[in-house]
């Protein structure tokens, strides 16, 4: 239980990673069991194996090559030592490569490894009693040949003297030595001992060439004696079976290790091509898992895009629903009031057409009265004295003099507000549905009218000298009350940006605004240049945008501009833009076609 | 598994990726095992057996072969080194101021002088036809040329350097770095040097005219080089100066049948032989069994250069070795067949060899 609970933060730390993460620990986990089960294999190397093994066998048949060069030495049939000595150094070096090989294939095996050492004092032990055997080999051989040879020359000196048994005892001893050559038993060696003391008696008694003689016989025979059993040890020591068993024993055991280690070798093998397998497994399931990953990445990021364009058109249509609000709510003021000053203008033009129209009459009936009194007092020179005190009371000269002047002022007022409310109906025209075919100079002479009072000079600086240009030009397809509305929007904002100007400029500075009405081939241009503070280029770029604006808040909507393009552009098919100087002064320009298309 | 697996689009982009994967592995697995795999033996091979250009036993003395397979360039390589006197401490001494090829293979002195003007302890064997003995040196104590070439360089009273002293010269030697990088692909090293310098002594054989004899060629001797021959044989001469280089195939006991040093002949530590290297009794004035080839050539005689003709050689042999009594004549013979054995190096291997500076 207390291991379970110590376990579970391992748990939760398993849940936590995802998936593809465990699969790449598999991955590596596997990776890093490949690796040690290929080391493993990569040590064993069969063809260390092979070599070592082929080493072994080139030693035993070098073993047995050399013995057989020893007795084929002995017996004459190999008339010298080069093929044995060549044999014993081969087999010398097949030694020392199978020492340096199996110095590492041995290093696990502490066994074989003693049963491997065995066999080097052995091979040793071989190497010099076939060195030994060769140089007492010759030596004995040597005697061998030579005692006959002597023997009888011994025979035939002794021809001379008369030393009775000699040539038996010479005799005797050559069949004693050719016997015993045949077979070193140390029984046949006595007969010649036996001989050599007999021999040795004669010695005193001789002849000195025959003494001679007689010592070389000895001398041969005592070597023949002393080396024939050493050389028939030195054969048994070089031919001994030991060594060939030892190194037989040890092959085999190592065959019986190597073997096993193929054994396991192959196993590794199969073990590292499953390994490999489940390996190549992870890696694919890895891949088909960030495969779908990527797909649901990509799905993911579609997704967003879509509710992001989505967002965005919603955001778009969002403000453009603002801004036909914002139009909208506009458009209801406006038609607001231009119905109120309609109506004011209608309600005012009956009774000013009143004081215009009865303006002539009544002067022209003053004019008769006048007249009248003229010829009156041209009839009555000296009036009743009430007359003359009641003229003199209402100061009749004066009157006579000021009367037409009442009069005719009054009629110039009326004119002027007949002036006033035709502008206000021009400018509103809200009585007047769908296009028609309108004046624009009249347009802009009616909107100059009402901005008349922000024209004059104010308290606080001069008036605004407005100059115009205005041309011969087409009367034009449009809306007019609407492109009022538009120079009434541009020509406020060149006022403001006069004044704007007037507050940094010297004193000497003379606020103007100059109007262009210009015929062109297809279109009629109105150009409206003031000398005020000019549009930066930040604010131009914005210009034509809803709801921005450059005033104070309160002052202004931001929609003045914005309505303006939408009626120029949107509505008539035509051009509004502006070309401004910072310090210099701004030009707007309009553009209406004389064609309009038709408005959808 | 399958079968939503196959048809989706993703498996088949999976089979390709995994495909790329595989080989990878594969890829991956091949570069592990040229890394870890069995490395290709950088050493040299064993130096080759000296006994091995012959193994005829079928005769008691084969001929010589009349030229031999070996690599050129190495021979060439093997002379430059061979004569060349910065394998000394000194720079005083080459191989070829003890073993002059023109005289025989060795310096007519009865022991070599060595640095310091000391007298060494042993006479200097030809190197004429060494590849031929189954020992180096009298008391046989190198298996091969290669292993040789390593004692008397490092012998202070000889050459008397190192092998990073030689190397380190060599190595200055741009000529000799050139030319080891063409036949060595470890270049300049004590392994390659050695193998350099076998390779040219193996190239020194000297057939002579008793080997034209040997092939059949009866006039090659005269008629008392044949009595000699003859007597060589039948003395018993050729129980140890057999096989193909009239010896050096074998050791022998100096005084083998009487006593050498028991009568007029005064001993040194030196005449001990072999038994001064194994310490085995049985050792005690052994010697390895020098070649009569070239031998009038390379007086004086002995181990010791104690003595000064062949002809008393020869009868030290016949008293002491073989045991016999030997008339002069025979003696006469034998030394008139002895003379038979100077051969001469084949032209194809001497050309060079004037052109060594000494």
């Amino acid at each position: 239980m207390r291991l379970l609970k110590c376990l579970r933060p391992l748990r939760f730390m398993l849940i936590a990673r995802s998936q593809s993460t465990w699969l790449t620990y598999g991955i590596i986990t596997m990776f890093g069991l490949i690796t040690l089960v290929w080391s493993q294999r990569q040590a064993i190397n069969p063809q260390q194996y092979y070599t070592f093994t082929a080493e072994i066998r080139n030693l035993q048949t070098l073993q047995e090559d050399v013995k057989s060069d020893v007795l084929k030495t002995r017996f004459g049939l190999d008339l010298n030592y080069d093929h044995l000595t060549y044999e014993s150094d081969e087999l010398r070096r097949s030694w020392l490569r199978l020492q340096q090989q199996g110095q590492k294939l041995l290093a696990g095996h502490p066994e074989l490894k003693q049963q491997f050492q065995a066999i080097e004092p052995l091979l040793q032990n071989q190497a010099e009693a076939i060195e030994r055997y060769k140089s007492q080999n010759a030596i004995l051989q040597n005697s061998l040949r030579y005692l006959p040879i002597v023997t009888h020359q011994a025979h035939q000196i002794d021809v001379l003297s008369d030393q009775i048994g000699l040539h038996d005892h010479l005799d005797e001893l050559l069949q004693h030595i050719l016997i015993y050559n045949l077979n070193a038993d140390e029984a046949l060696a006595n007969p010649i001992q036996q001989e050599i003391v007999a021999l040795e008696a004669y010695l005193p008694t001789i002849s000195q060439p025959l003494q001679v003689t007689f010592q070389d016989i000895l001398l041969h025979t005592k070597a023949l004696l002393r080396l024939k059993p050493e050389v028939a040890q030195l054969i048994a020591r070089s031919l001994d079976a030991r060594a060939s068993q030892t190194v037989e024993q040890f092959r085999s055991s190592y065959d019986r290790i190597q073997t096993q280690n193929l054994e396991w070798a192959d196993r590794l093998r199969w073990v590292m091509y499953s390994l490999c397998l489940g390996l190549m497994g992870l890696v694919m399931w890895l891949y088909r898992i960030r495969d779908r990953a990527v797909v649901l990445q990509q799905a993911n990021h579609q997704l967003e895009q879509t509710v992001q364009d989505r967002t965005g058109a919603l955001q778009q249509t969002l403000s453009e629903l603002q801004a036909s609000q914002s139009q909208l709510i506009h458009a209801e003021k406006m038609s607001g009031l231009g119905q109120l000053v309609a109506g004011i203008a209608h309600e005012i033009n009956n009774p000013v057409s009143f004081i215009y129209s009865n303006a002539n009459p009544a002067l022209n009936y003053m004019t008769d009265m006048m007249g009248i009194i003229q010829h009156y007092q041209a009839t009555y020179p000296q009036p009743p004295e009430t007359v003359t005190d009641y003229l003199e009371k209402i100061d009749w000269a004066f009157i006579q003099q000021d009367f037409p002047a009442v009069l005719t002022s009054m009629k110039t007022g009326a004119d002027r507000i007949r002036e006033i409310v035709l502008s206000l109906r021009n400018f509103s025209r809200l009585d007047e549905d769908g296009k028609k075919q309108a004046d624009l100079n009249e347009g802009i002479t009616s909107t100059l009218l009402i901005l008349q009072h922000r024209l004059r000079a104010q308290s606080d600086r001069g008036a605004i000298a407005v100059t115009q240009d205005l041309g011969q030009i087409p009367l034009v397809m449009c809306y007019p009350s609407q492109v009022n509305q538009v120079i009434m929007n541009i020509l406020a904002n060149a006022i403001d940006a006069l004044e704007e100007q007037l507050l940094v400029k010297e004193p000497d500075y003379q606020p103007a605004i100059h109007i262009w009405t210009i015929a062109d081939q297809d279109c009629v241009r109105i150009e409206i240049a003031d000398n005020g503070a000019g549009i930066p280029e930040a604010v131009k770029q914005k210009l034509f945008d809803p709801f921005f604006t450059t005033k104070p808040v309160g002052k202004g909507t931001g929609l003045g501009m914005s309505i303006s393009y939408q009626i120029i552009v949107e509505r008539h098919g035509g051009k509004i833009y502006c070309d401004s100087t910072v310090g210099e002064g701004t030009q707007f320009t309009i553009e209406l076609p004389l064609m309009t298309r038709e408005e959808t | 598994m399958s079968l939503p697996i196959v048809r989706s689009p993703i498996f088949r982009k999976v089979r390709s990726r995994f495909t790329v994967i595989f080989l990878l592995v594969c890829g991956l697995g091949l570069l592990l095992a040229t890394f870890f795999g069995p490395k290709s033996a950088a050493s040299l091979p064993e130096p080759i057996a000296v006994m091995a250009v012959t193994q005829s036993s079928e005769q008691i003395i084969p001929a010589l072969p009349q030229s031999i397979s070996l690599n050129p360039q190495k021979v060439a390589l093997g002379r430059q080194l061979f004569h060349d006197r910065q394998l000394s401490r000194d720079q005083q001494f080459s191989c070829a101021s003890c073993h002059n090829i023109q005289t025989g293979g060795d310096d007519g002195e009865v022991r070599s002088i060595g640095r310091g003007d000391v007298r060494l302890a042993m006479n200097s064997p030809t190197v004429l036809n060494s590849a031929y003995n189954f020992r180096q040196f009298w008391d046989g104590r190198s298996v091969s040329l290669e292993d040789q070439v390593n004692h008397p360089l490092k012998n202070d009273q000889e050459l008397g350097s190192t092998w990073p002293q030689v190397i380190e010269r060599l190595k200055r030697d741009r000529h000799y770095v050139t030319q080891f990088q063409a036949l060595y692909p470890q270049g300049i090293a004590a392994e390659t040097i050695r193998e350099a310098i076998a390779t040219f002594e193996r190239s020194l054989i000297t057939p002579s005219r008793f080997d034209q004899f040997l092939r059949g060629e009866k006039s090659a001797l005269t008629v008392q080089e044949k009595a000699g021959y003859d007597k060589f044989q039948s003395y018993g001469c050729v129980a140890c100066h057999q096989g193909v280089n009239l010896g050096g195939n074998m050791f022998q006991r100096l005084g083998v049948m009487r006593d050498y040093y028991a009568s007029a002949h005064q001993e040194k530590p030196t005449d001990q032989g072999r038994l001064n290297l194994t310490g085995n009794p049985q050792d005690r004035y052994v010697f390895k069994v020098p070649t009569l080839r070239n031998i009038v050539e390379t007086a004086p005689y002995l181990h010791d250069g104690s003595i000064e003709t062949l002809t008393e050689t020869v009868q030290i042999m016949a008293k002491y070795q073989l045991g016999q009594p030997m008339p002069a004549s025979d003696v006469a013979d034998i030394v008139a067949f002895l003379k038979s054995l100077s051969g001469q190096i084949p032209a194809s291997v001497a050309e060079n060899s004037h052109e060594v500076k000494q």
